[in-house]
């Protein structure tokens, strides 16, 4: 067993190469093999290949390509443009305008993709065009598509809640059912910010525009139908019991081909484009995520989760203390990092003792994808903040930045509220499954 | 010199009454009760991420030191070892009791041989048994329902029923209950009342089709490291953590059966009101039927293409012990 | 990018059409498991072991899928310093982080063989009741990490023989993708639907 000082300097290391820019997994695959050569034999070592096949080899993770092609053959299908302008029909008359409709076409996207960044390529792509020469804000219109793709892991499906998941041995359909309130209350948090400023500020919301005549908004609902419809199966078919999590998704995936189809849009290249797409998060995700679950091994073997589980218990920290602690630990590492690489190089050490606090392992999966969500959005390092700038093409990132500060601080009452009434997150999983 | 760490895998986390209760305590007490200050290092292999069934080659590489083998998983690499507890064969407790020991040497044997690995404890979960949502009053009421297995014979046996086998994690078995995913689930009294299978079924029905023979394994190297005397007395302190397990699974699950179907005494569980339904000598005879008919063929042909010598093997323990014959 | 030489092209071709491969191979399995579904709901009839196959699948299209992404520079690293740093420390850093990917990749390779070795020696069929060969998923798996392990090592050394030759190629060829790259891989492919009010076009 190895001591705090041993596991602050792994830590201190693995956090150096990773700024070294070596790749995310190389770092992971390091130190744990630093670890296991140091005190634990070459078995250890060479468990390596066992560890790499059972870490994928994993039914309810299959979920995780389902759901990204999913998403591609959505967006690729001319599902998700189409979604946004119907949407914009009726957020529109409210003040802040069209800005509501990046909430609420990110939130429902959300609901069918499983990824962030996904959903902040496809909502820019899509929103950016839409606004000019309308006389909003710029950094408004930027953070709100900012503050909508962070949506992306927190409403189910998410991929963020499948490898806490399969990380820390947590029903994944627990997590989806946990995550549905927050995150609607999340949407509801950053529809009241625009709304706020919209108010107080009525020149940063841009020029009203004329309704579209009802007969035409009435035609273009029928476009919402289309995630509706995903959503609607793939959630449905979880709680109603015709599905697992991993069915549910493939069921997801051929509800998105009936939707390209509809759309005329259905071909061998789509299709092609989209395994590409697919191939690339999903193995992106899967060498991270393998790396990850051999220094979790490692770090088992080490003692490092009891001697640390050891330490929460003597200092007696009370829940609600310790979520506060791990929030601002959070928010520090998050200005860094992205989703992934704090979740997997995290949860392995933080979670023993958050289970040792007597936290829920549900409630701390919806607390962990909240933390995820906000690195996304903070300043400087976030990926969903320079994929927008990048389809933006014009200005500089420091207005991304500035328009997302609004959007920051309501995350920041989400995560108060989610510290201090649990209960929003764990309710509708024990409402579903029992306790 | 007698080694001075041992790194343990334990059991599943989930099976809190046999890692908590027993496993855990045993080894964090361990070097204690050897008189050493051996460094003990435990923990459950769901933790690890280990997968059950790689748990021959985790001992025979030296990964760990011992661990808590559940012996169906482990079998995939080689089903010798399933032969211990085949479906069907003994159907209650005192018979698996009977069929175990007898079968102990030659799997012992097998084990040093094939895995570098020698047996320290074999021991059963307990009686696996039926949870069903359908008013079912005999194993002829099976027929037409959706039964969740998890090998190649009991699927067979369940098919040989007139039933489904569906296939699915332990965890998604609960909600298939719950929604009709599945009609009947097959798992210990114990395991279905901690994971509170009783509220989404409603007739139980104590057919024990096998006990889920778990052991603790230990690599023969590191075996080979303690003095005779240590030895000795490993032996012994493993021997009073295995009858500890076989009296859990007696007592615990006498218990839990009680608290399923509502009647007392019920101590530990939590109290359901399901329906026992009795099992007849007809179902018994049903069982052992099956059990000659398709179970035994099955292992017998995975079994002796690894090893010709496989069936006739059991045929001289398992199968005297318990009156059967493979062909 | 680096597809001017011959080992690179092959490389690509190859990860490509085990991308595609793989995506076909996705697709029949979503179809397969809304088949099951439906049978088991509808007609009581359960097609075995559909979850077992959809393990294997992770395992094997992500495996397959390593050296495409390394083709695409899609693995994670975190750019937040390197984007600061001169041309030569950079440089040097492209390169560590190439060389170090390579002796990960190739270490996983070596193990994974050991896996299926293990599988071959000991003749392992899965308990569950499709008793699958266990070589038979795990010879793909492999075949994923060995040609994850041939990419890397090629850019590897490519990336050595850059650091000395030509740093700001490096750089360019081995560095953490540009804004540009990313926006690319991310929209690639994305059209703007007719249908939009605005006509917003790329
Ligand atoms: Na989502
Ligand atoms: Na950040």
């Amino acid at each position: 067993m190895i001591g705090p000082l041993e596991i602050g300097l792994g830590f201190g290391l693995m956090l150096l190469l990773m700024f070294m820019g070596l790749h995310v997994a190389t770092v992971m695959a390091a130190v744990a093999m630093l670890g296991a050569v140091s005190y634990l034999g070459t078995p250890v070592v060479f468990a390596f290949g066992n560890q790499l096949w059972a870490a994928t080899e994993d039914y309810v993770l299959l979920s995780i390509p389902l759901y990204i092609l999913l998403g591609e053959i959505l967006v690729r299908g001319g599902a998700t443009d189409r979604m946004y302008h119907s949407l914009a029909d009726w957020l529109n008359p409210l003040p802040g305008g069209l800005l509501h409709t990046n909430i609420g076409s990110s939130a429902l996207f959300s609901a069918v993709s499983g990824s962030s960044v996904a959903t902040a390529a496809t909502i820019s792509t899509i929103a950016l065009p839409t606004f000019k020469h309308r006389g909003y804000d710029q950094r408004l219109v930027l953070g709100s598509i900012a503050a909508g793709a962070s949506l992306g892991n927190l409403i189910p499906p998410g991929i963020a809640f499948l490898v806490y998941g399969a990380m820390t041995n947590t029903s994944a359909g627990r997590l989806y059912a946990a995550g549905l309130l927050p995150g609607a209350i999340m949407t509801a948090l950053f529809m009241l910010t625009i709304l706020a400023i919209a108010i107080a500020r009525p020149g940063l919301a841009g020029h009203r525009e004329p309704d579209a005549p009802l007969r035409e908004k009435l035609g273009r609902l029928l476009h919402l139908l289309a995630p509706l419809f995903v959503f609607v199966v793939v959630m449905g078919s979880i709680y109603t019991g015709w599905a697992t999590v991993s069915e549910s998704a493939a069921l997801g995936v051929v509800c998105s081909l009936i939707v390209a189809a509809a759309y005329r849009r259905l071909n061998v290249q789509m299709l092609h484009e989209s395994f590409r797409a697919t191939t690339r998060l999903t193995a992106m995700s899967l060498l991270i995520l393998a790396a990850a679950f051999y220094l979790n091994f490692v770090l088992g073997l080490l003692g490092v989760t009891q001697s640390l589980a050891e330490v929460v218990k003597s200092i007696e920290a009370s829940p609600v203390v310790l979520l506060w602690v791990l929030a601002a630990f959070y928010l520090v590492l998050g200005i860094f990092f992205e989703t992934l690489p704090m979740l997997v190089g995290t949860v392995p050490i933080i979670f023993p003792f958050v289970v040792a606090a007597g936290i829920d392992p549900v409630f701390f999966g919806v607390f962990m994808v909240l933390m995820c969500e906000i690195s996304l959005l903070s300043p400087p390092v976030g990926m969903t903040l320079y994929v927008i700038q990048g389809v933006r093409r014009e200005g500089t990132i420091n207005e991304v930045f500035q328009g997302t500060l609004p959007f920051l601080l309501s995350m920041f009452a989400m995560t108060a509220i989610l510290i201090h009434f649990p209960q929003i997150a764990l309710w509708l999983p024990e409402l579903f499954f029992g306790p | 010199d007698d080694p001075t760490s041992m790194r343990v895998a334990g059991n599943f986390s989930s099976n809190k009454n046999h890692v908590d209760a027993i496993e855990r305590p045993f080894f964090v007490a361990l070097p204690k009760l050897l008189g050493t200050t051996m460094n003990v290092n435990y923990n459950p292999m769901d933790v690890l991420g280990v997968q059950a069934a790689d748990a021959l080659r985790l001992l025979r590489s030296g990964t760990f030191d011992v661990m808590s083998v559940q012996i169906g998983m482990a079998s995939r690499d080689d089903p010798f070892f399933e032969g211990i507890d085949l479906i069907g064969v003994s159907t209650n407790m005192a018979d698996l009791r009977k069929a175990v020991d007898a079968y102990r040497s030659a799997f012992d044997e097998r084990l040093q041989k094939r895995f570098n690995a020698k047996v320290m404890t074999l021991w059963p979960f307990g009686p696996q048994v039926f949870y069903c949502n359908k008013p079912v009053k005999s194993v002829d009421d099976l027929k037409g329902l959706k039964v969740r297995s998890f090998t190649p014979s009991m699927a067979a046996l369940i098919q040989s029923f007139g039933a489904t086998p569906v296939t699915m994690q332990f965890s998604e078995v609960y909600p298939s209950l719950q929604r009709g995913v599945a009609d009947c689930g097959v798992t210990s009294p114990t395991s279905g009342n901690s994971g509170k299978w009783p509220e989404v079924t409603t007739h139980f029905l104590p057919l024990s089709v096998s006990g889920s023979v778990q052991g603790h394994f230990m690599n023969l190297d590191y075996w080979n490291k303690f003095s005779p005397a240590a030895q000795k007395s490993l032996l012994a302190q493993f021997k009073k953590m295995e009858d500890e397990m076989w009296s859990l699974a007696e007592r615990a699950n006498g218990d839990a059966m009680n608290c399923n179907v509502g009647k007392e005494p019920c101590k530990d569980g939590t109290r359901f009101k399901m329906t026992l339904v009795p099992v007849t000598p007809a179902d018994e005879k049903k069982v052992k039927d099956a059990v000659t008919k398709v179970v035994l063929p099955i292992w017998k042909a995975s079994c002796n293409r690894i090893d010709p010598q496989c069936s006739d093997t059991w045929n001289s323990t398992v199968g005297k012990a318990r009156g059967l014959r493979i062909e | 990018m680096t597809h001017e030489h011959a080992p690179f092209r092959i490389l690509a071709r190859t990860a490509d059409l085990f991308t595609l491969a793989s995506g076909w191979w996705l697709l029949l399995i979503a179809l397969g498991t809304c088949v099951e579904m439906v049978s088991r709901k509808l007609f009581n009839f359960s097609l075995q072991g559909v979850d077992e196959i959809g393990g294997y699948t992770l395992a094997v299209t992500s495996a397959l899928g390593f050296s495409f992404t390394l083709l695409a520079r899609g693995h994670t690293r975190v750019d937040f310093l390197l984007g600061r740093l001169p041309t030569g420390p950079r440089a040097a850093l492209n390169a560590l982080a190439m060389v170090t990917l390579a002796a990960v990749a190739v270490f996983a390779s070596y193990r994974a063989f050991n896996v299926l070795a293990e599988s071959i020696e000991f003749d392992s069929h899965s308990t569950s009741p499709l008793q699958t060969p266990m070589w038979i998923p795990q010879s793909l798996w492999f075949f994923g990490y060995l040609l994850f392990s041939l990419t890397a090592t090629a850019m590897a050394v490519h990336a050595c023989l850059l650091l000395v030759k030509d740093r700001e190629r490096l750089n360019r060829v081995y560095g953490p993708p540009t804004l540009e790259e990313e926006i690319e891989s991310e929209t690639g492919g994305i059209r703007i639907s007719d249908a939009a009010p605005e006509g917003g076009q790329r």
